[in-house]
């Protein structure tokens, strides 16, 4: 049941007064209007909107000015979490800054093409990479892929990313064009998501609660690599 | 599913609304909230006319071309490895969704909050085929289990309170729960947890296709949305046709346009974007992807100069939160899937017959609708011309009829006009007291039992004039 694609088309494309299959005529307005990209940016205008918007959405961040401090600093984060729960992100990931001795110390859960997501069920605390973070919203974005399994970040209580300072953008449309540039290489992820916060809801008579399905908690330990 | 509300026309509904005063209270709190988020956020944000503008640049364009972009969109997500069916009729839809869960013999689906499947009754449909279908959104999992409808787009149990909650999550579990949000909200995540683990199909809605790409955009706040989709193995996606937005680009608006309108929110929680299935070398994600795009009804409008723009809404709800109607009555009300402007002007439009056309008399037309719509779709001027053609097709009752055929020639003639007035204001002397009128039963009464109805002054403008031209010329 159902009807074919030629049929619904031609019964949208009738009343338009349109030949199914021509050309769109030409577009006036395509994207944000010009108040939005004329602002003026710099590298450190990003990392302080940055730093405002995602501690404004309840997420924690840490700054670190080197690989060395940020390793330690993982360490330090997952003894004051105290949990042996530990998932991330497999060897192969695409890792903004290599991590591996901590997730080897802590014996943490790893993600392959192989895994069977219900290993990963009671998992307490997900550490993954992302593929960029928004300067505008403080969004962290993160890909899915055969090593960066979405399961990682959505399943656990606490989510913890990885970042480098250069990994900043200012837009949504920034991170978005990304995405038109993979899907133009034939490589666009199945999953992209875009996470602001943590997870919430209002609906029980108006009161926010946090962690209703995603996790409750997101901290960003982001290494400072630019000058 | 029931609404609390179950008289056949608007004014009964809403009657009982007006008497229900936690309802009363919980949505003006909430409307209030909502509209003085979207203010403060909107402010912060600057330029909120330039963004509504291009808005409604963006969907009048897109719907104008929709063939086109939809066929785009469809070869691009079937490129993806995702099928992708059309459905003339809600009843269509409903049939492809059944015909996948037979093949794959599901027996339980988690759903997350999505207004088509509730136009077209979809839980209904797979219960009957013994498909067990959970609600995940918080809001919808209450009113599932309460066996209501939702009474918001946005926040579907405005009218529970968190004692109500409590019980329904305790006759579901046999647990013993306090009123705590905490708690509840921990228990709901428990047992959904379990939900997700266990379904064999994922249904969601969709907030935008991109036509470029080929991909589906869902924003939640509670990442309900990305569970379903990502964790069983089949994901089922129903989309209104005119969902479709032509480029990535294009998505960037709306993802501020969206979160600020409906809930004042400056970025929503969660937006993912998914391109098809997952890929072959993925560990996660749902292995089929199914997209249905549904007309039902909407293809009437492309091509009417009155209407075609309602099909730019993107269900932010917006227009609830400042409608003086909805604040009074809340959404069961309105007896429709769709509340509010947005409910009053589309149900009609999207439904044949008559169980909807009460529904746009269902507003004082004041015009704050679209005021606040992101892509400003005029709804008050539809709300008229639906009236009109209400009228034009003989749908309006005799007495009004008649007393609108009286009106017209009372008004039509000075004479007859001054020797209305000076009869009426005999015949209202047993009712006028105090300078208003207090008529408890007759025609009258409708407006009077919750308005003021002033009575006829004792002289006439025009008895008053030539006395005002003389204490004029004295003065002079």
């Amino acid at each position: 049941m159902g009807v074919d694609k030629t049929t619904f088309l031609e019964r949208i494309a009738k009343p338009l007064g349109r030949v199914p299959g021509d050309p769109p005529s030409p577009r006036t307005a395509i994207g944000v209007p010009a108040c939005w990209t004329d602002r003026p940016s710099t590298q450190a205008s990003r990392t302080a909107s940055f730093i405002e918007k995602f501690t404004g959405l309840a997420g924690e961040i840490e700054q670190y000015a080197s690989v060395h401090e940020l390793r330690a600093g993982l360490e330090r984060v997952l003894n004051d979490i105290g949990s042996d729960k530990i998932g991330a992100w497999g060897k192969r990931a695409p890792w903004p800054i290599d991590v591996e001795d901590v997730l080897e110390h802590w014996h943490a859960l790893r993600w392959e093409e192989q895994t069977d997501r219900r290993a990963f069920d009671h998992i307490h605390v997900g550490i993954t990479g992302c593929s960029c973070a928004i300067a505008d919203t403080g969004t962290i974005v993160i890909a899915s892929g055969p090593q960066s399994g979405r399961t990682v970040h959505q399943i656990p209580l606490i989510h913890v990313v990885i970042l480098r300072e250069s990994q900043l953008v200012q837009s949504l449309g920034d991170a978005l064009q990304r995405l038109v540039q993979a899907h133009g290489q034939g490589e666009i992820a199945a999953s992209n998501h875009f996470i602001s916060g943590a997870s919430r809801s209002s609906d029980i008579e108006n009161d926010q609660t946090i962690g209703v399905h995603g996790p409750a908690r997101v901290m960003a330990l982001m290494l400072t690599d630019l000058e | 599913m029931s609404t609390p509300h179950s008289s056949s026309n608007v004014h009964d509904r809403a009657q009982q609304a007006l008497a229900d005063d936690f309802l009363r209270k919980a949505v003006h709190f909430t409307t209030d909230r909502l509209r003085n988020k979207k203010q403060a956020v909107t402010g912060e944000f600057g330029n909120w006319e330039a963004w509504r503008e291009r808005g409604q640049q963006i969907r009048q364009h897109t719907i104008a071309h929709l063939d086109y972009y939809l066929d785009q969109f469809a070869r691009h997500l079937e490129a993806h490895g995702a099928h992708v069916h059309f459905a003339a009729t809600g009843e269509e839809a409903s049939y492809i969704v059944r015909e996948i869960a037979a093949a794959k013999s599901a027996k339980r689906a988690v759903k997350s909050k999505s207004m088509v499947t509730e136009e077209i009754h979809l839980n209904h449909h797979l219960e009957e085929m013994g498909v067990q279908v959970v609600e995940t959104d918080l809001g919808e999992y209450i009113i599932q289990l309460a066996g209501e409808t939702p009474s918001h787009i946005i926040i579907p149990a405005i009218h529970k309170n968190r004692e109500q909650i409590r019980d329904l999550f305790e006759a579901e579990s046999g647990e013993q729960l306090t009123t705590e949000t905490r708690d509840l909200a921990a228990f709901a995540r428990r047992r959904l947890r379990q939900e997700y683990l266990t379904a064999d199909i994922g249904i969601t809605g969709c907030n935008f296709g991109i036509a470029e790409t080929g991909s589906i955009a869902l924003f939640t706040n509670e990442g309900n949305a990305d569970l379903v989709m990502n964790m069983p193995k089949t994901h089922i996606v129903l989309m209104g046709m005119e969902r479709v937005l032509p480029t990535m680009s294009d998505l960037e608006v709306f993802a501020h346009l969206l979160p600020k309108s409906a809930t004042g929110q400056n970025v929503i929680t969660y937006m993912s974007i998914v391109t098809g299935p997952r890929r072959d070398n993925e560990a996660d994600g749902a292995e089929e992807m199914h997209v249905i795009i549904l007309d039902n009804g909407r293809s009437r409008q492309l091509g009417d100069p009155d209407f075609q723009a309602i099909l730019h809404c993107i269900r932010c709800g917006a227009c609830l939160n400042v409608c003086p109607v909805y604040r009074q009555i809340g959404g069961h009300a309105y007896g429709s899937v769709y509340p509010g402007p947005i409910g009053a002007v589309l149900s009609p439009l999207l439904n044949d017959g008559e169980t909807y056309q009460d529904l746009p008399y269902a507003s004082s037309l004041c015009g704050a609708c679209y005021e606040a719509c992101p892509v400003k779709i005029p709804l008050h001027d539809m709300l008229v011309r639906e009236r009109q053609r209400l009228v034009a097709t003989g749908h309006v009752k005799p007495a009004e009829k008649a007393a609108f055929r009286a009106f017209r020639q009372v008004f039509g003639n000075a004479g007859r006009y001054q020797t209305t007035i000076r009869i009426a204001r005999r015949l209202q002397f047993p009712l006028a007291h105090d300078g208003y009128i207090r008529a408890k039963i007759g025609p009258v009464a409708g407006w009077t039992t919750s308005r003021d109805f002033p009575a006829l002054p004792k002289r006439t403008f025009r008895e008053l004039w030539p006395e005002l031209v003389r204490k004029g010329n004295g003065r002079g």
